[in-house]
């Protein structure tokens, strides 16, 4: 019996990140830009799958780690994208790097996604606040690549000014197909803006689609929440087939911090996305 | 489980050679209040008499108040690897509910992702418990952690002239084998151990009643009364979470040393108490008031993991209400919470 | 880019939070490294007017000590308070409470016209102030960890929790236990609890948290035989200047 024995050893852990290149930087808007980014190990790079509203967490060394949602088609198996608001010491680092700078990543996390799989054969309303966008878009993009499987597709996007609006050149594009009804809004339009005014809420209520056959994605600023829901119940939408992703402080992303906790539910585990059936009498959640 | 018996007379002489032969962690006396598990190189340091400890035993050991979780070197190229540190150690002298909330940290740390920083630590972990008096703050009992099956490798019950011996793992009867003179146990020793069960028992004097309570947290959740009376005496000073056993919370740093090359992640014990616990970027906060942040820390005790796990993470040790000096006493309040709402 | 020059100032104050630099010892050759220090008003004899970084000790007492403030102000870029004094004003402003005409007088006597004393301030009470590292005396590793911060362009995390956590990560004995008072409730942490680890009660050298419970404290310390006037001098001993007072609150 030897009980002496002190050990130290180096090992892969959960909260070792792989490392990463940023290869594209792009601007969005003056405060959000897109980074494109590729695991360095080949392998790493093959095994990397992801479904809509899954999570990575995203270390720059020396910095800290923050979480980010996925923008990118998970059918792009070559790299995947994030889009990063300046607002604290891990964005602002990341929106001073340039292609060809190393960052961490560790992922990606969260069981629960946007179930595309359910959503075939049925009509697909997304609605996105601000840089809610950014989740959802993946789902955007798995729906409008395979886009026969799905019935009616309407988003609804709701930003403070047209210079928020994220992808707009993508939007533009798209308005232009058959593929999906955009209906955008902004709390303050500018003289050129011809779209909707005011919250995205209010978009709600013209939705015109049978309850029983819809599903709808909601994901923005935490006051929306509340207000969509009342919306969407108000049209009889049905609670388990109203998808949310919730953000909260997910440190860890593997259920350890605890910080992202709601009494038994873990967000950065048993979430990001939840159906509202799951969470609609768990207190604190909405 | 094995039963033995350890007559007194050979209880110092198995202490002193443990202490000889391995690393051991056991009670000693810190000051006027409180005892603290600290290495132990004297057997007559060692005094199994204590009431209070500050942090949990286990906890300290396992999940200690900072920890650093990878390391990382800047150049060319970046590398980054996890770090495990464990050592052999015998901690000695472990109570029932602080054994309780250690088995509690086990599987959470080992489930799901599986945090490999804990469970090497674990796996290095031998533990010996013993019988303490329980402070008047106390409510074990009531938990169902005054008394445990699991968690330690051998347990020590003070039968006046003799320790009877639990023996739950071949590690623990290792230890025995070969550094303890043990005999096997009579029919008399088994009656003996059942009735010393049933006075310790009665010395657990703070009652929490939880019946009832998991059906009725809906309705007790909105009760604004209770909640904002607690909210007005609480510091928000996070005191009750950080000398929990079962309080896991932690936050996760990156820090650079100043050579601007080399650094690490690491993570130290936070506290669901402090306002910055539910901050997200752009400064919203999901629990902004002293309210939301209390009931969610009984929810967590009491409520969560009942849920989750069949048992609460609260195991009773009554550290939290020693701890709280506005007298937060979260037995008494549960007693009264549920008074309130007539359950 | 070279390495940032760094000046290190003292204004009025006792020069502690100039020796705790000095006291870095495992950091104070990385640090040298890492930046390139011109001025050292405790350590270096060199004179430098060439600085991108400040660290000011003190508090500012004189018309001398306004002129040379904004001076550093407008030569920095960056300026961080180091200190309690320099922070929010420290146990200089004790001298505010007891009326500044009266302690000149008392002190200097019929000298008091050669003294050109002022009611005592923060250093952000004449120049911006980019960073604080509070505390009587600061933190040590908390100076490097602002420094290195700088350099790697993050803004420094100054906990906003009570000493209350700190010292409990360090497994102490809550000093109430032991017969003694303390601030640490309501006090900010960063300071790894020092006091209370020598068994003695935090003073809140570092000021209070964003939401203290002032009510409970003073509960807390009446409970422990403190008067109302022994309460007010305790917390006044750093917080006189600025910054929530118990008479405030």
């Amino acid at each position: 019996m030897v009980l002496n024995a002190e050990k130290k050893e180096t090992k892969k852990t959960i909260y070792t990140p792989d490392l990463a290149t940023i290869t594209q930087v792009k601007e969005l808007t003056p405060t959000e830009k897109q980074f494109t980014i590729e695991l360095d190990d080949v392998h790493k790079r093959k095994e990397f799958s992801f479904e809509p509203g899954q999570f990575v967490e995203l270390t720059v060394f020396g910095l800290g780690e923050a979480p980010f949602s996925i923008p990118s088609s998970p059918n792009n198996k070559e790299n995947f994208e994030l889009c990063v608001r300046k607002i604290g010491n891990v964005s602002n680092a990341l929106h001073n790097m340039e292609p060809g700078a190393k960052v961490g990543i560790r992922g990606p996390y969260g069981k629960g996604y946007f179930p595309y799989e359910k959503m075939q054969g049925k009509n697909v309303v997304i609605v996105a606040g601000g840089i809610g966008m950014a989740p959802v878009r993946s789902l955007l993009k798995v729906i409008l690549e395979d886009r026969s499987s799905y019935n009616d597709f309407t988003l609804i996007y709701g930003c403070i000014d047209p210079n928020n609006i994220l992808y707009k050149q993508e939007i533009e594009e798209l308005k232009k197909s058959n593929d999906i009804d955009i209906k955008l809004t902004v709390d303050n339009p500018d003289d050129q803006w011809d779209e909707h005014v005011g919250v995205c809420t209010n978009l709600i209520p013209d939705l015109d689609y049978s309850p029983e056959d819809t599903f709808i994605v909601v994901c923005g600023p935490p006051i929306m929440y509340k207000f969509v829901i009342l919306e969407l119940e108000d049209k009889s939408f049905k609670p388990e087939n109203i998808f949310l992703s919730l953000e909260r402080r997910m440190e860890c992303g593997v259920g350890k911090c605890n910080h992202c906790h709601i009494g038994n539910k873990l967000v950065c585990v048993d979430g990001p996305v939840f159906s509202l059936w799951e969470i609609r009498n768990l207190k604190e959640a909405i | 489980m094995l039963y033995k018996i350890l007559d007194k007379n050979h209880h110092k002489e198995f202490l002193s050679n443990l202490v000889a032969n391995v690393k051991m962690v056991g009670p000693k006396k810190k000051d006027d209040s409180c005892h603290d598990f600290t290495s132990i190189k004297d057997v007559d340091e060692i005094d199994t008499a204590y009431q209070k400890t500050t942090i949990p035993p286990a906890k300290k050991i396992l999940f200690p108040s900072t920890e650093n979780l990878v390391r990382f070197r800047l150049g060319e190229t970046i590398e980054s690897e996890g770090l495990l540190e464990s050592s052999e150690t015998v901690l000695f002298g472990i109570n029932a509910w602080d054994i309780a909330g250690m088995n509690f940290l086990d599987r959470f740390f080992s489930t799901d992702f599986a945090d490999e920083n804990y469970i090497a630590k674990r796996k290095a972990l031998t533990v010996i418990g013993i019988d303490t008096e329980p402070t008047e703050t106390n409510f074990a009992h009531y938990m169902d952690s005054e008394y445990v099956i699991e968690g330690f490798d051998l347990y020590f019950t003070d039968l006046g002239d003799r320790f009877f011996v639990r023996i739950a793992t071949a590690k623990g009867n290792a230890l025995l084998d070969r550094f303890a003179h043990i005999k096997d146990i009579e029919e008399n020793d088994l009656k003996d151990f059942n009735k010393y069960m049933n006075v310790y028992r009665k010395k657990f004097k703070l009652e929490i009643n939880m019946k009832n309570f998991l059906d009725n947290f809906e309705n007790i959740y909105d009760k604004k009364g209770v909640w904002e009376e607690l909210a007005e005496k609480c510091y928000s000073c996070g005191s009750c979470n950080l000398v929990c056993p079962t309080c896991f919370c932690f936050n996760v740093k990156d820090d650079i040393n100043l050579d601007l090359k080399t650094g690490q992640k690491m993570r130290e014990w936070d506290s669901c108490m402090i306002p910055e616990y539910g901050l997200v970027a752009g400064e919203h906060n999901f629990r902004p008031s002293k309210e939301n942040r209390l009931k969610q820390r009984y929810r967590c005790k009491l409520i969560t993991y009942k849920e989750k796990y069949g048992k609460n993470s609260c195991v009773g040790c009554g550290r939290c209400i020693e701890a709280c000096l506005a007298k937060i006493n979260i037995a008494e309040d549960i007693n009264a919470i549920k008074k309130e709402v007539n359950v | 880019m070279g390495k940032p020059k760094v000046g290190i100032f003292g204004i009025t104050g006792c020069g502690g939070c100039q020796l705790e630099i000095l006291n870095l010892e495992d950091q104070l050759l990385d640090l040298i490294n890492a930046v390139d220090i011109v001025h050292f008003t405790e350590a270096i004899t060199e004179f430098s007017d060439d600085y991108e970084v400040a660290l000011i000790e003190g508090s500012i007492t004189t018309e001398h000590d306004v002129e040379r403030i904004e001076k550093i102000g407008s030569i920095a870029k960056i300026v961080v308070a180091v200190g309690s004094c320099a922070v929010n004003g420290g146990l200089n402003c004790l001298k505010n409470l007891y009326g500044t005409e009266k302690a000149n007088a008392l002190v200097y006597g019929d000298k008091k016209e050669w003294i050109d004393t002022i009611d005592v301030k923060p250093v952000d009470a004449y120049i911006q102030v980019d960073h604080y590292v509070r505390g009587c005396p600061p933190n040590r590793l908390e100076i490097v960890d602002v420094v290195r911060s700088l350099l790697v362009g993050r803004n420094p995390e100054i906990p906003n929790y009570p000493v209350c956590i700190e010292c409990k990560r360090n497994g102490n004995t809550c000093v109430y236990e032991l017969g003694k008072t303390c601030l640490g409730p309501i006090s900010r942490a960063g300071c790894n609890s020092r006091c209370p680890n020598s068994v003695s009660g935090c003073e809140a050298c570092r000021g209070v948290i964003d939401d203290p419970n002032v009510n409970a404290q003073k509960d807390l310390l009446a409970e422990h035989g403190l008067s109302v006037k022994d309460i007010m001098e305790q917390f006044n001993l750093y917080n006189a200047c600025k910054g929530k007072t118990i008479e405030q609150t």
